[in-house]
């Protein structure tokens, strides 16, 4: 049997989210610095997984330079159902 | 457990609670070994002689443990594979740097870093007290498969928490649908086995009845689990005792200090290495396992997009394949650590494994692709299946910037078998990974041609002793040998395919899981080219009964025998059953047991290791050795190398000898063949 392309199922994406002036103010970084508004439109927001877990970063998709980087989720996308009981 | 499904990743991000600390990624862009006497007393808080000791001295503890369990350990997969890791890793002030890994499995160290901060962290640090030891499994939260069980056994020093010591070790079973675990056929985490969050199974240094119970109700072969457990524990023991006498001598500071050393040393290497050894770019891979369990023509496509910046990389998997519905899928955190395995064999093989290897490297996976599945619909068991595809892709996204530095992939699926069955007595008997394809070749290199009898890149354990493996299940190793024309030709020639032949004494039930068998996975680098594909056959006995007082029929290994065999696996063509590239596919799990009875035979071919270079380069004195030790015959010689020999390779080898000017003649021809059209598939890196 040989390989049919059609039949390929479709890969799934992770989204970049465009950055907004309030992920720079939530991440910390001045929207309204020179630097970082000659770049805004190059920026974008998303999950990663690197050294010491999950972190949401802001980089800029042309020089990768990053902008922010702050913790995320322990499990990043899976989320336990515990986690919505009351312990104390 | 029930866990929600995946929300969608930024909608969750902006409502979830952060998670630990981060850890520091270095502004402090100096690199350890060029900071003064002074800048390194401040950075580590001890000085640099010190600091190199007490690494060391973690190393030494690492080591000491492993060799604890491997001769106290009383099941195979423990004691003749070595399928368990031991690490080190720092305090949850410092995000759990894993500073010190022992000399296994690299796939199991690079989670285990994550794996210990996530198990602690859920658990929760102020929970945990000397004398604890904690234990986890869940793939979705600590990488690889719910059989490889996380001990860990926090270490405190005057009522500190400094550091923990850690056991990533395999157990014999964990319950679920197939006895050993080892089948890429189950749809669900129900069907995979006991799922353990992280729970204590010591308090204070005394066993937790209710935590043993809980393995011991769910898992098959407890009496022999048990044991081993134990020797895990006392492993432990070893190791915390260690440390301490360390600390007793350094002081926790340099404990601390030694920790971050390591993570840095290695994350300079790693950081050195990509700024020189890959030029700024995209580069973009790509591979394949064979089928998602839906249909078999569907594949699982790994489809990788590298941009390297100065010493920055990012790995961005979007457009790889939706989950698999059967359980041949891998989780985040064994992607991450496929990463590392291949950025350590292509371009920093020197420095410690350690956390510190991904400070200036991110991953970006979208939930829910067979790399990153998600429970309880994205089975995970056969994970390293999925991690190879990862770092094959790796390899070919990075080919032509390394040239002829580049790697190939190893044989590329494991083909794992797991057989399971009775003594006449009614005892349990359990084959896991020991009488398939689990061991292979490699592909060449700049170096040298590449190994044939070998792990695979994610590994560093052992193939189990024919004689350990005939005395504990009831089975005789029939074959073991090189595969003629089967390694990629090359200046420096791919590892040959092995071929395996496992004649079964008893009737049981085998599980066969075969994931590259489409494509030859060893692809060869820098104008090397591709060894052979993967294949897998069954040759029926009898349905039941016992061997003992029976004739053997030993399955032969010429071109005709394959007509009497069953295909399991492999692109196969129906009329001769002979491996053939543009023949049928046979999927592995077209049942769901493979049942060769009392005296059938299973028999494995790996794939090929892929070459290096370009084979009108190789010596043709190289190629007659090849020719007498039958890695190559008399026409793969002139095919493939333009080299003529004459003999006869088996009745006279050391008589063999080169028709020079043939040879001359030849290679004239397949070069100038070569200018007048382009290379053909052989030679050509696989495109899907």
């Amino acid at each position: 049997m040989q390989r049919q392309a059609q039949d390929l199922p479709d890969g799934i994406w992770q989204e970049r989210k465009a950055v907004t002036a309030a992920d720079l103010l939530a991440a910390g970084v001045d929207p309204a610095s020179p630097e970082i508004a000659r770049s805004f439109e190059q920026l974008e927001l998303y999950p990663v997984l690197s050294e010491g877990g999950w972190y949401l970063v802001i980089k800029n998709r042309i020089s990768l330079e990053e902008i922010a980087r702050r913790p995320w989720r322990l499990f990043g996308p899976v989320e336990l159902l515990s986690s919505s009981l009351v312990l104390d | 457990m029930v866990r929600t499904r995946p929300r969608h990743l930024l909608k969750a991000a902006a409502g979830s609670s952060a998670g630990p600390a981060s850890t520091d990624r270095s502004t402090e862009t100096l690199r350890a070994r060029d900071l003064s006497d002074a800048q390194f007393f401040d950075r580590y808080g001890t000085d640099r002689f010190t600091a190199a000791i007490v690494a060391n001295r973690m190393r030494f503890i690492v080591k000491h443990m492993s060799t604890v369990l491997l001769t106290t350990s009383f099941s195979m997969i423990l004691r003749e594979w070595y399928d368990f890791a031991v690490t080190i890793s720092g305090p949850p002030q410092m995000n759990y740097p894993m500073s010190t890994g022992s000399d296994s499995l690299s796939i199991f160290m690079f989670t285990m870093a994550d794996a210990v901060r996530n198990v602690v962290e859920e658990f929760g640090p102020e929970n945990i007290r000397p004398g604890d030891v904690l234990i986890a499994n869940d793939p979705y939260r600590i990488g690889q498969h719910v059989n490889d069980v996380c001990f860990i056994r926090p270490v405190f020093y005057r009522g500190e928490l400094v550091s923990f010591v850690t056991i990533r070790a395999h157990q014999l079973d964990m319950g679920g649908s197939v006895a050993g675990g080892f089948s890429g056929l189950k749809h669900n985490v129900y069907e995979t086995g006991l799922v353990i969050p992280p729970i204590l199974l010591y308090r204070d240094d005394r066993p937790q009845r209710s935590t043993f119970n809980l393995i011991f109700d769910n898992a098959r072969y407890s009496e022999l689990i048990l044991p081993d457990v134990k020797s895990l524990y006392q492993s432990l023991l070893l190791g915390e005792r260690l440390l301490m006498e360390a600390i007793d001598r350094y002081e926790a500071d340099a404990m601390r200090g030694a920790i971050r050393y390591s993570c840095d040393i290695a994350a300079d290497a790693m950081r050195d290495a990509i700024r020189t050894r890959i030029p700024d770019g995209v580069y973009e891979g790509k591979d394949a396992l064979d089928c998602d369990g839906t249909a078999d023509q569907r594949e699982c496509r790994v489809k990788v997009r590298i941009v390297k910046a100065g010493d920055r990389m990012e790995f961005d998997f979007s457009g790889t394949s939706p989950q698999a519905a059967i359980s041949i899928n891998c989780g985040p955190l064994d992607a991450k650590a496929a990463v590392g395995v291949a950025l350590k064999m292509a371009i920093e093989p020197h420095a410690a494994l350690t956390s510190g290897c991904f400070r200036t490297i991110d991953l970006v996976i979208p939930p829910g692709t067979f790399i990153s599945a998600t429970p309880p619909y994205g089975p995970i068991f056969m994970y390293w299946e999925a991690s190879f595809v990862i770092i094959s892709a790796i390899y070919r996204a990075l080919a032509p910037a390394l040239g002829e530095d580049a790697v190939g992939p190893d044989f590329g699926s494991m083909m794992v078998h797991n057989g399971s069955g009775r003594w006449p007595d009614g005892r349990p008997w359990l084959s896991v990974s020991t009488c398939g394809g689990e061991h292979g070749p490699w592909g060449a290199t700049k170096v040298a041609d590449g190994d044939s009898y070998t792990v695979n890149h994610t590994g560093n354990n052992l193939d189990p002793a024919t004689e350990a493996i005939e005395s504990s299940v009831p089975v005789v190793l029939l074959r073991k040998e090189y595969v003629t024309d089967s390694g990629g030709p090359g200046q420096h020639r791919g590892g040959a395919a092995v071929l395996r032949d496992a004649l079964w004494l008893a009737a049981a039930e085998h599980n066969v899981t075969s994931l590259h068998a489409k494509t030859p996975a060893g692809i060869g680098v820098h104008g090397g080219g591709s060894g052979t594909a993967q294949a897998c056959w069954m040759l029926p006995g009898e349905p039941a009964g016992n061997l003992a007082d029976r004739a053997v029929t030993i399955l032969g290994n010429a071109a005709d025998v394959y007509a009497q065999c069953e295909p399991v696996a492999g692109m196969i063509d129906p009329a001769t059953g002979q491996l053939d590239p543009s023949g049928r596919y046979y999927y592995f799990g077209s049942r769901p047991v493979w049942e060769p009875g009392c005296g059938g035979v299973l028999r494995f071919r790996t794939g090929g290791g892929g070459g290096w270079g370009d084979p009108l380069e190789r010596d043709p004195e190289r190629v007659l050795h090849d020719v007498r030790d039958e890695y190559v015959s008399l026409a793969g010689a002139w095919r493939d190398y333009g080299v003529a020999i004459i003999g006869d390779p088996v009745r006279h080898p050391e008589a063999l000898s080169i028709d020079h000017a043939a040879t001359t003649r030849r290679r004239a021809d397949l070069r100038a063949a070569r200018a007048a059209a382009p290379p053909g598939p052989e030679s050509q890196p696989w495109k899907p």
